[in-house]
């Protein structure tokens, strides 16, 4: 096809995409023209089949491009969508999809977990939470949300990329709205759909920055491939097209990466954009699942993956990263530690999780932060569906203060649930683990000064992760029985669907860390050299994606981990395992702090009454009220008629006589000046 | 007579010959003491033209239109006046090709919308339809600044009295307001074409209005009267002032909520596009090329005049409780917006400027019609009145979303691509408002989405709202015919986009030519040229022939 990419003569790449799409538009047209009384099991077929055939179709083209090399992408082109303008300037991009190991991966990721998260779905049903009529809404939603995604993740070029991003948006904000009838559920659509705006447009600014650069450079592409060897090219050849205007300092690449950080920001829900989560994940339990494993998340920090190569050489944007995911990490386990709504908490467990993958990438880690955002999505899919089976068990209820000693009658969902909070937090054997493990060890390595207050904030971190999980944990399972109105009859293990796709994944949870791109785990085993799925996938990453931390350095940092995960989990356990929930506390500074920290320190709260409150003070009372009603309205309006009515109608009048002679006189004046003018 | 040779006179002439022609029936039926014509003939016969009207317009212009082809195309002469530099000249480029079609398709559309609301008079009522149409038409395809004048001028008859007459609360105030900016509008384009006769009278000894020099007329065109510089300021500024009275520009909008929250949904459609386009191919045909020196000095001046209208009408619009008035501020934004695209005199900011007034003033004119649904059903407008819509009006709930995220400008549909243009050819000649533009739209965004989720989502908790009717079979056919061309654009735009970047050159070129300083690009004074790897940026490139045009591919 080109220098830098091959074509398969047969490539199913576009298919990967557009039958998750197709899936949606058939649900589109089967609710909104056709009207068709569907089975339930015609509902889920439609979606189940298209996800599974991505599936089976990210399998297949992975094993196309071990083919073809992995130095190399497979290209599959449907044709020009937008192009235009001229000469330096002109552009076209295509609707065309590559695959390249990254991508390969993250397609495999995300088709996977979708097609468990189907198949948990397709249980809803049964237990009467999905009737017909929202089945179809929520299986076009997530096949709206799927396909975004996955055009996201298979873009070639960057309008492509936009276009999958904002799809993911706003299939967000439907599922933040999906129960629309409720007030709490619409506002949480609006603040999604507001703060991904806030990205949209900072990813928006970074691509016509860059392409605008680039043009400066007589290097008008759009495509990754194109823009990557044009950076290539571009290397040591003069910093003038990188200049925002004539004498500044080279900052081109900065300021494009700043749009890039913001926009991953919103996406991965970090500080100080992060609080769109917590009010979305009142969606229903699948999208949420969805959400904040394999889809909505994942694309902001993909998208700075994607752009490792910029990112490399852009220390400022990723000193952006690195302060808000340490700052999200922190405060993110506070607000998860105090949360009594279950998905609030889990939501906070999110953008902590995802606080780190920020700063690894931040720090130049790229491979490491993938790794940990892949293991992270299995992990968070399972245990947020394990805890849905709760919340549906308990009819709605959400409060962890009216559950309690569901490990008597629930005993399956106890173990996931269990297996899933310790592999949350990082407990070996389970995959998240490996990855944070490796991340700490990148900041151990690097030469950054701050590296140790990094890795102690870290730590202490996920003490407090631990702490709230495993609070959590034994409200919810442990002490005494405390939902009332149900019978024990009710709250029993979940059959069928449910449970296969939750088995199938636990195990991938618990395997994943063999993904692992570090050679650190080979020697214990006597393997050499690891050819793991981290490696193949590192392949399109700038950086080593091996740290080289060897001996009592890396073991000191693994029992660091495992000792601050024992004290927060030991903590929890202490204080909960038992007793229970004791009720409020007494003290006023205790409950002050906890409300403090339960609102995320009132970041949302701030903008309204920065933001959003004086914004339209100063439109209702500036604009409108002074400039539109006063000045327009009373003084330039009326006051204009007044002086015309005084003056000019007044002179005027003058004319309108009703005598005959002087109407007949100015009518002939007419016409004298007309003709003298026309025959000049 | 070869039909295909007066195909534009052909088009513009039908609705309102054909408005005649009813009329005349209905008299001699009457005068021969027979019944008129019923009501129910002239809807059908006003809307059968109409559509005929649009069929003609899609098989013998967009056709028969050759993209590759510069300039004017469909040229042709009806010649009265010639004596005094009048006279009918039609031509018809892409941006008018774009134009025309959209408003074509638009006028049997509003006509449909507005079929409920018009009480008694229904004779009357067509007849101003037909006649707006055939004045619009004629805006679009006049290359004759007289006859430009001719039609603004007849085009303001028919919309006076269609609200005047038909119109809803505040009618009167709206269109006497209207009528006031209206005339000083129409006296300043006045006053710029007798300067301009003069001049051409006193430099090329004939008197000419045209645009282009056709051979069977004058042989001259205004292009080749040469303005200086000083005469250029003022003439552009009053050229610009008029126009921007219809556009309408901020600060000379506030005609334009008033006529808006008292005009009937049909006529709030054609304010919003056709009315909207005119005035701006005003400025892309007249102003740019006629004044190219003034325009380059006021670019600057003029990008600020439509990112502070884009703010200031969104922002407005932030706080507004009646849906007319709220959408009525979306057109002011928008508006801003593509002044904003127009003002950086770049092929893609232009470009841009066009595709957002189609998409935008699509989009917009969805919404007032689906406001239109919403008031036949409740009797009122007002924001307060709604909540919980979804559940009884799925469909108009669809609908609004279509049109509220093409506003918004997210990609395949509409909205998006001509946002993307006008960026794009911002950031090359004016980056820092390039940032404040993207800003504002985060602004944009969050007002249309807090009126859709206050109309539509949450629970139904006004009385009134229970039990209300979805959209019926014909105002679904209405809004399915709007939404085609939105995800068309968005899906596919390069159809569109081939045939009004030719035209955009074409200005660009004729202001290139007559401007005494070439035009200004994005690497003047930004030291570009130090950069080793500079290998000769094409920043504009103007002045491309037709072989070029191939090259854009």
């Amino acid at each position: 096809m080109n220098e830098w990419g091959v074509g398969v003569p047969f490539s199913m790449v576009r298919w990967i995409a557009i039958l998750p799409f197709i899936a949606a538009v058939a649900h589109g047209l089967l609710i909104g023209l056709v009207r068709a009384r569907l089975t339930d099991r015609s509902i889920w077929g439609i979606s189940l089949s298209a996800i599974a055939a991505s599936f089976g179709l990210s399998v297949l083209t992975v094993f196309d491009l071990v083919g073809v090399g992995r130095s190399q992408r497979i290209l599959d082109s449907l044709g020009p969508w937008i192009g235009g303008g001229v000469g330096g300037r002109s552009f076209s991009a295509e609707l065309t999809f590559q695959l390249d190991p990254l991508s390969a991966v993250f397609c495999l990721a995300i088709t996977l977990i979708a097609l468990t998260v189907y198949i948990y779905t397709i249980g809803l049903f049964r237990d009467g939470t999905l009737t017909s009529e929202s089945g179809h809404r929520m299986f076009a939603m997530l096949d709206l949300l799927v396909g975004g995604t996955l055009v996201l993740i298979l873009a070639d070029n960057l309008l492509l990329l936009f276009l999958g991003w904002t799809i993911v948006g706003v299939a967000s904000q439907l599922f933040a709205s999906f129960d629309y009838e409720e007030r709490t559920a619409s506002r949480a659509g609006a603040v999604t759909f507001v703060v991904g705006r806030v990205g949209d447009l900072g990813l928006l600014a970074a691509i016509l920055l860059l392409f605008d650069g680039l043009s400066r450079a007589n290097a008008p592409v759009l495509s990754f491939r194109g823009i990557e060897s044009a950076f290539r090219l571009l290397d040591g050849q003069g910093l003038a097209w990188l200049e925002w205007s004539a004498g500044s300092p080279p900052l081109l690449l900065e300021i494009v990466g700043i749009g890039l950080v913001l926009a991953a920001l919103t996406k991965c829900a970090q500080f100080p954009l992060h609080f769109w989560l917590p009010n979305a994940s009142a969606g229903p339990i699948p999208a949420n699942a969805l959400m904040q494993s394999a889809t909505t998340v994942v694309v902001g920090v993909y998208l700075l993956l994607r752009f490792s190569f910029l990112l490399d050489s852009a220390p400022i944007a990723r000193m952006f990263l690195v302060i808000a995911g340490v700052l999200t990490m922190f405060m993110a386990s506070l607000a998860a530690s105090a949360q009594w709504s279950l998905p609030k908490l889990i939501a906070y467990t999110t953008s902590s999780l995802l606080g780190l993958v920020i700063i690894s990438i931040g720090i130049g880690a790229y491979s490491a932060g993938a790794f940990l955002l892949l293991t992270h999505a299995f992990i968070k899919a399972q245990l947020l569906l394990v805890l849905g089976i709760v919340v549906i068990t308990l009819r709605g209820e959400t409060d962890i203060r009216r559950m309690g000693g569901l490990a008597l009658t629930m005993r399956w969902t106890n173990v996931m649930a269990a297996g899933g909070c310790l592999a949350l937090v990082g407990c070996p054997p389970f995959s998240n683990f490996f990855s944070i493990e490796e991340i700490l060890a990148f900041i151990a390595i690097s030469e950054r000064p701050d590296r140790w207050f990094l890795i102690m904030t870290i730590m202490l971190s996920i003490g407090i992760l631990a702490f709230a999980l495993g609070r959590a944990y034994f409200l919810i399972f442990w002490g005494n029985v405390r939902q009332g109105g149900l019978s024990q009859e009710r709250l029993r293990d979940p059959v069928g669907w449910t449970q296969h796709g939750l088995t199938v994944l636990a195990v991938i949870a618990v395997v994943a860390g063999v993904l692992t791109p570090s050679q650190y785990w080979g020697s214990p085993w006597g393997v050499e050299q690891m050819d793991s799925v981290g490696h193949f996938m590192a392949g399109s990453l700038v950086g080593n994606p091996d740290p080289l931390l060897l001996g009592a350095a890396r073991i000191r940092l693994i029992l660091g981990l495992l000792v601050s995960i024992a004290l927060g989990g030991g903590i929890a356990a202490w204080r909960y395992a038992r007793r229970g929930y004791q009720g409020q506390s007494k003290q006023q500074a205790v409950l002050l702090s906890q409300g403090v920290m339960r609102e995320m320190f009132f970041v949302e709260q701030f903008y309204d009454l920065v933001l959003v409150r004086p914004l339209k003070a100063l439109s209702r009372w500036a604009l409108v009220g002074l400039i539109e009603t006063r000045l327009i309205d009373r003084i330039v309006v009326s006051g204009g008629s007044g002086l015309a009515r005084r003056f000019v109608w007044s002179g005027l009048r003058r004319l309108q006589n009703g005598r005959l002679q002087s109407y007949a006189l100015l009518g002939l004046l007419t016409v004298l000046v007309i003709v003298s003018w026309m025959l000049q | 007579m070869d039909y295909a040779e007066h195909i534009l006179s052909l088009i513009v002439a039908l609705p309102a010959a054909a408005a005649l022609v009813l009329l005349g029936t209905g008299l001699l039926l009457n005068f021969i003491g027979l019944r008129s014509l019923p009501e129910v003939v002239w809807r059908t016969l006003g809307l059968g033209v109409t559509l005929v009207t649009f069929g003609l317009v899609v098989v013998g212009l967009v056709f028969g239109f050759d993209p590759e082809m510069l300039g004017f195309q469909f040229v042709e002469v009806v010649g009265f006046g010639d004596r005094f530099g009048a006279g009918m000249r039609f031509g018809i480029d892409g941006i008018a090709l774009c134009f025309m079609a959209s408003t074509a398709g638009l006028v049997p559309i509003a006509m449909l919308a507005s079929e409920r609301e018009v009480k008694g008079s229904v004779r009357s009522w067509v007849m101003t339809c037909l006649f707006l149409e055939t004045s619009l038409l004629g805006l679009f395809t006049s290359v004759n600044f007289l006859s430009f004048i001719f039609f603004w001028a007849t085009s303001l008859l028919p919309i006076l009295l269609w609200m005047g007459r038909w119109g809803g609360l505040g009618r009167a105030r709206a269109a006497s307001r209207m009528w006031t900016i209206e005339s000083i509008g129409l006296a300043g384009l006045l006053f710029v074409a007798f300067v301009l006769r003069e001049a051409s009278l006193d430099q090329l000894g004939v008197a000419t209005f045209d645009l282009v020099a056709i051979p069977g007329a004058s042989g001259v065109s205004l292009l080749d009267v040469s303005v200086s510089k000083l005469d250029q300021g003022w003439l552009f500024f009053v050229l610009a002032v008029s126009l921007g009275t219809r556009l309408p520009l901020v600060p000379l909008h506030f005609w334009l909520p008033a006529a808006h929250a008292a005009a009937p949904t049909g006529l709030s459609v054609l304010l919003a596009t056709g009315f909207v386009q005119a005035a701006a191919l005003g400025i892309l045909r007249y102003a740019l090329p006629l004044f190219p020196d003034a325009a380059i000095a006021a670019g600057p001046a003029l990008s600020v005049v439509g990112i502070v209208a884009f703010v200031y009408a969104s922002l407005i619009a932030l706080v507004q409780k009646e849906l007319k008035r709220l959408v009525a501020y979306t057109c002011v934004g928008y508006v801003g917006f593509a002044v904003f695209g127009i003002s950086t005199l770049n092929v893609q900011g232009l470009t841009g400027a066009v595709v957002q007034l189609l998409t935008h003033g699509v989009a917009t004119a969805g919404l007032f019609i689906l406001i239109g649904t919403l008031a036949l059903r409740r009797g009122t407008t007002d924001v307060a009145a709604f909540g919980g819509l979804a559940k009884p009006m799925p469909v108009c709930a669809f609908f609004f979303a279509v049109m509220v995220f093409s506003l918004i400008g997210l990609p395949l549909l509409g909205g998006f691509v001509g946002d993307l243009f006008v960026l794009l050819g911002s950031l090359e000649t004016r980056r820092e408002l390039s940032v404040v533009t993207l800003m504002a739209m985060v602004v944009a965004a969050s007002y249309l989405l807090w009126v859709q989720r206050r109309i539509f989502l949450g629970p139904v908790d006004k009385p009134g709202n229970r039990g209300l009717i979805d959209l019926d079979r014909i105002e679904r056919t209405l809004l399915l015919a709007m939404t085609i061309p939105i995800v068309f654009v968005g899906v596919y735009p390069n159809p569109i986009l081939r045939r009004v970047e030719p035209a955009v050159l074409e200005i660009l070129n004729q202001m290139d030519q007559r401007a005494t300083p070439k035009l200004p690009t994005g690497s003047e004074g930004e030291g570009g040229d130090e950069g080793a790897i500079e290998i000769e940026v094409v920043h504009l490139t103007i002045g491309l022939g037709p072989d070029d045009m191939g090259r854009r591919q």
